[in-house]
């Protein structure tokens, strides 16, 4: 028997066949379906919620340096006058609190203005003989 | 190509579309159903890849990259669709893709579609064997006529690489057609 050899076998066919009339109604069919075929509702929506959270996610991610670099939070900024001002009249803090948030040095320094007010006081009190009765009291 | 040029012209063009459309669906109903029925095996399955080929390629005209030939791409998206149906069907089957193309040629005998005699289904059985790509490779030359070149632009492979897979996938079936 001789051996087999495609080279030399005629030419075997794959002997597969379409349906009579199958290709006469086929383009037809396929524009039909795709005339039918809804332009992909529910994946535009997924797309678009996708679209602006990525959109959402990015104004948060690039807006994170301008919160960081932004001075106007700091208390820096914050004029001198307006904090006095604000914690005189408008906070609660009385003068211990302050006296506890202050550096040694600080109160140092409060310690001469204070020594004045003393001699003040006493100046006060001896050019005013008035006063002796309160004293006693 | 000129002719070409203009044809994917009409084809984006939506005053032209329909029209260019069933036309790209007439040159190539033909070949591309011979190509994937060699592929999937039955009719019915074939009709359903076929049908969706179609409508993926009008789906990604506006995609189309004109850099390769519109019968390469139309072949390349048909190629992946039959490889990707007949894998779904065999997983869906809990069976290897061969285990399944086996089966199919097995069902051949039945199919009122086919005509071939028992050298043919020897054939069929001879390259279901064969590893994809050489099944692939095989198919296009041997049924489709189609040249190495066009082969090459379809598959991406280089043409030696696709002469040497032909020889390797003649040697196996001359092998099997000769044992069995």
């Amino acid at each position: 028997m001789n051996k087999f050899s495609l080279e030399n076998h005629p030419k075997i066919k794959s002997g597969f066949n379409a349906p009579e009339g199958y290709f006469e109604n086929l383009a037809s069919d396929v524009l039909e379906k795709i005339n039918d075929t809804p332009p992909k509702k529910g994946r535009v929506i997924t797309l678009k919620s996708f679209g602006i959270a990525v959109a959402a996610i990015l104004v948060l991610a690039l807006s994170i340096p301008y919160f960081l670099n932004n001075d106007s939070f700091s208390e820096e900024t914050i004029d001198t006058n307006t904090l006095e001002n604000y914690l005189a009249y408008q906070s609660g803090v009385s003068a211990y609190d302050l006296i506890h948030l202050m550096e040694v040095s600080e109160l140092d320094a409060m310690q001469v203005d204070l020594a004045l007010e003393d001699e003040s006081v006493e100046n006060i009190l001896t050019n005013n003989p008035n006063l002796e009765n309160y004293l006693i009291d | 190509m000129q002719d070409e040029k203009e044809f994917i012209d009409q084809l984006l063009h939506p005053h032209t579309q329909n029209q260019a459309f069933e036309k790209l669906i007439k040159d190539f109903q033909r070949p591309l159903y011979s190509h994937i029925r060699t592929i999937v095996l039955n009719h019915d399955d074939t009709n359903d890849v076929l049908q969706n080929v179609f409508i993926k390629v009008f789906q990604n005209l506006k995609n189309f990259k004109r850099e390769s030939k519109l019968f390469s791409w139309v072949y390349r998206i048909a190629t992946n669709e039959s490889i990707t149906y007949i894998n779904q069907k065999a997983r869906k089957n809990k069976i290897s893709s061969q285990e399944y193309a086996q089966k199919e040629i097995d069902n051949l005998t039945a199919d009122t579609y086919f005509d071939g005699d028992a050298v043919q289904i020897k054939l069929q059985k001879a390259i279901a064997l064969l590893p994809e790509k050489q099944q692939l490779v095989f198919k296009m030359k041997y049924f489709q006529e189609l040249k190495y070149e066009e082969i090459s632009a379809i598959l991406g492979t280089t043409v030696g690489g696709l002469k040497a897979s032909y020889f390797h996938a003649v040697k196996k079936i001359e092998d099997y057609m000769n044992i069995n």
